[in-house]
């Protein structure tokens, strides 16, 4: 493909480098793009045997001069066993890969080959963010949620669904209407571009005038980057508006007593019945009005049990009332739990190069502890994952559909009419092509 | 006290000047290049001067990486060489040239960052019989998982016109860049495909390049002939410096013995070897 002027680009690369770096394809917890290391991940095996000269090499030193295996102390060291193939270790000294993987990092989940995280990386110190420089650039990422966050609005629709975000929408017993993410799944597919120039006689005199017109200044890609912010806060407002009501919190409550553990409502009828006392009124103590004091320092007893309450008559300090302050009664309130959706999502490829095909699966998975219904699930491909088509399947009833998004690729959106009841679940699968 | 009014008129003429030659310059880009004729690159524009171009002498700017941090230094960078058709690509070893890889299999190298390779082009579709000698400059490395070095290699894909161009007596420049993974372009691409801008002669390749996601390798095509006295070899060929043999990947097996593969050169190369001590740990 040839293209005659770059794009216009005044962006920098956005990389994520304060993100989470496990790469976990088979756990569901939420991660980022790659960038950050795991301190517990093996050497990267990058120790070749030079071919050219070693003797006008740029570190002759440190480049062994044949094929022969040159292996350092240190490598030495990091050697599993001896009947490992013999591996030539060259030029790698005080290098991180040259450090040795932790002995009691666990193998990653599902991964072949690997150990600590599914892409073993150097370790390095922790103090140091990122000191081999590991480009999250060469990683291609779908899931999760990344800001602005997604947001349920009227109808089927959810809003902030940006690129590389998979949401689902839900709505529980209670009638709450709630967004949830799946983790994220990142591949290493890198893919490289060039800028050429011809340059000679001919051309040089051709290019000095109106070159500067081609420069690529422009706010073409400021508009792909910030979609729809004001939309988001808009929307938030229709959120609380129908899920923070005080009517649907009463119409939650099961028959439970809430207004007997209400604190100040006895407070205030403490306080009142305290008021009319003498000794708070005149500063009189008369017989009348001791019974309802003992009953009084009984109330404030109650909720104040680390306090005394002492009288005094006369300059008379009176007996001390003192009370058992142990827990009469015990009253634990369940109130039932919402209805939860768990999202999961997977690839069936850790790495890919351009054209190839990768398969994603989404699981779904009612974790709570009422059914759910009008369950919405969606995933916005990024720019460089193309849906194979007519490639989905899932294993319930759901209306499948398809929207072009601002990454020139597709929205892909299941919408399931059958309630998910409590410890059920469904699984989508799709292809993606790599571009 | 006795003011000397020539003395500020003079001033103020000075500032009036100035100011007038700042607003100029803020308005034209002519800001580098006040007083001059000359239109300033169009890569240079706002007053930004830097520092490194692809207009660099060969092995500048990849020297002036080893020198910021990251461990880069030492590391063989995986590249794999393509051109049009029946093209043939072959590497260097002391100044002689080894045997020629076509694009039916293309020839990986492990190439050091910050060195400076000369390679060279054959059988070229439609110019059988000429040469070139382009060079390479990787300036940067990747980061590929474990023991997939080998399968992600920097793809430097010549096209036809490059070798034309070349063969013409121009100057052909192409940096290679990592694509920015939040500005992708939304065209279907392959390993073997090549997605080339063509900018201008008065910008900078290198600098479009890093605006478009960071630039890993400088390749120019441009050399007809090597040198006839041998000792300009070493100027020619960069100072010989090592590189490494790739054989084709393979995926690694698991729990299985596995030979360490040799080069054509009866080498053992390790890059796409497993990682023993990771996989039977």
């Amino acid at each position: 493909m040839r293209i005659l002027r770059p794009l216009p680009c005044g962006l920098t690369p956005v990389h994520a480098w304060a993100l989470a770096s496990t790469l976990s394809l088979t756990g569901c917890a939420v991660t980022g793009r790659p960038g950050t290391p795991s301190p517990n991940t093996p050497a990267q095996p990058m120790s070749p045997v030079a071919t050219g000269s070693a003797a006008s090499s740029q570190r002759p030193a440190t480049v062994a001069p044949t094929g022969q295996a040159a292996t350092t102390q240190r490598q030495l060291q990091a050697a599993p066993h001896e009947s490992a193939p013999a591996i030539a270790q060259v030029a790698h000294t005080e290098r991180f890969s040259d450090q040795e993987p932790c002995p009691t990092c666990p193998p990653a989940a599902g991964g072949a080959g690997t150990v600590g995280t599914a892409h073993g990386y150097a370790p390095y110190p922790a103090f140091i963010p990122n000191p081999q420089g590991i480009d999250g650039n060469e990683f291609l990422c779908d899931g999760g949620d990344a800001p602005p966050a997604a947001r349920a609005r009227v109808g089927d629709q959810i809003v902030g669904v940006g690129l590389e975000d998979t949401v689902a929408r839900y709505t529980t017993d209670r009638g709450e209407v709630n967004v949830t993410a799946s983790n994220q799944v990142c591949l290493y597919a890198p893919r490289f571009g060039v800028v050429r120039r011809v340059t000679g006689a001919e051309l040089g005199e051709l290019a000095i005038g109106p070159q500067r017109v081609l420069h690529r200044d422009g706010p073409i890609r400021i508009e792909r980057e910030q979609p729809g912010l004001s939309v988001t806060g808009r929307d938030a407002l229709v959120l609380r508006e129908r899920t923070r009501g005080p009517d649907a919190m009463r119409a939650r409550d099961r028959g439970v007593p809430v207004e007997n553990v209400l604190q100040p409502v006895l407070a205030a009828e403490s306080l009142a019945l305290l008021a009319n006392l003498a000794i708070i009124n005149r500063g009189v103590l008369i017989d009348r009005d001791k019974a309802l004091i003992e009953e009084a320092s009984l109330a404030a007893t109650i909720w104040s049990v680390d306090q005394e309450v002492v009288v005094a008559v006369a300059g008379q300090t009176a007996a001390t009332i003192t009370r058992d302050q142990a827990a009469h009664e015990l009253v634990v309130y369940e109130l039932a739990d919402a209805g939860r959706l768990r999202v999961c999502k997977l690839a069936d490829k850790r790495d890919a190069l351009p054209g190839e095909i990768v398969t994603f699966v989404l699981r779904i998975d009612n974790v709570g502890d009422s059914p759910l219904h009008d369950i919405v699930l969606t995933d916005n491909l990024t720019t460089r994952l193309e849906y194979v088509p007519e490639s989905q399947t899932s294993t319930r009833v759901a209306e499948f559909s398809t929207q072009e998004n601002e990454g020139s690729s597709l929205r892909l959106t299941w919408k399931f009419s059958e309630e998910l009841n409590v410890g059920e679940g469904a699984t989508v699968e799709f292809k993606c092509k790599v571009r | 006290m006795r003011l000397d009014w020539r003395l500020l008129t003079r001033s103020a003429t000075y500032f009036c000047l100035a100011a007038l030659a700042t607003a100029v310059s803020a308005d034209t880009g002519y800001g580098q290049f006040a007083g001059s004729a000359l239109p300033a690159p169009a890569g240079n524009a706002g007053g930004i001067h830097r520092v490194y171009s692809a207009d660099s002498p060969p092995g500048v700017v990849g020297a002036a990486r080893l020198q910021r941090w990251g461990a880069v230094g030492g590391y063989y960078q995986p590249v794999a060489f393509r051109g049009p058709e029946s093209t043939a690509f072959a590497m260097a070893v002391d100044g002689v040239f080894q045997e020629p890889a076509t694009s039916a299999s293309p020839l990986h190298a492990g190439l050091l960052v910050g060195a400076v390779y000369r390679f060279k082009v054959t059988s070229i579709p439609g110019y059988e019989g000429e040469e070139l000698y382009p060079t390479v400059e990787v300036i940067d490395r990747t980061y590929p998982p474990h023991h997939l070095a080998a399968r992600y290699p920097i793809p430097i894909n010549l096209e036809l016109d490059d070798l034309l161009a070349a063969l013409a007596g121009q100057l052909v420049t192409r940096v290679i860049y990592l694509e920015d993974a939040t500005a992708a372009l939304p065209v279907s691409t392959t390993p073997e495909s090549s997605q080339a801008f063509d900018v201008a002669a008065n910008q900078d390749p290198l600098h479009v390049a890093d605006t478009l996601g960071r630039p890993v390798a400088i390749v120019r095509i441009g050399s007809l002939t090597p040198p006839s006295h041998e000792a300009l070899l070493p100027q020619f060929f960069f100072g010989f410096p090592p590189w490494v043999a790739i054989p084709a990947y393979q995926p690694e097996q698991v729990g299985e013995a596995r030979a360490v593969p040799t080069t054509a050169a009866g080498r053992v190369s390790h890059l796409n070897a497993a990682p023993e001590r990771a996989v039977t740990r």
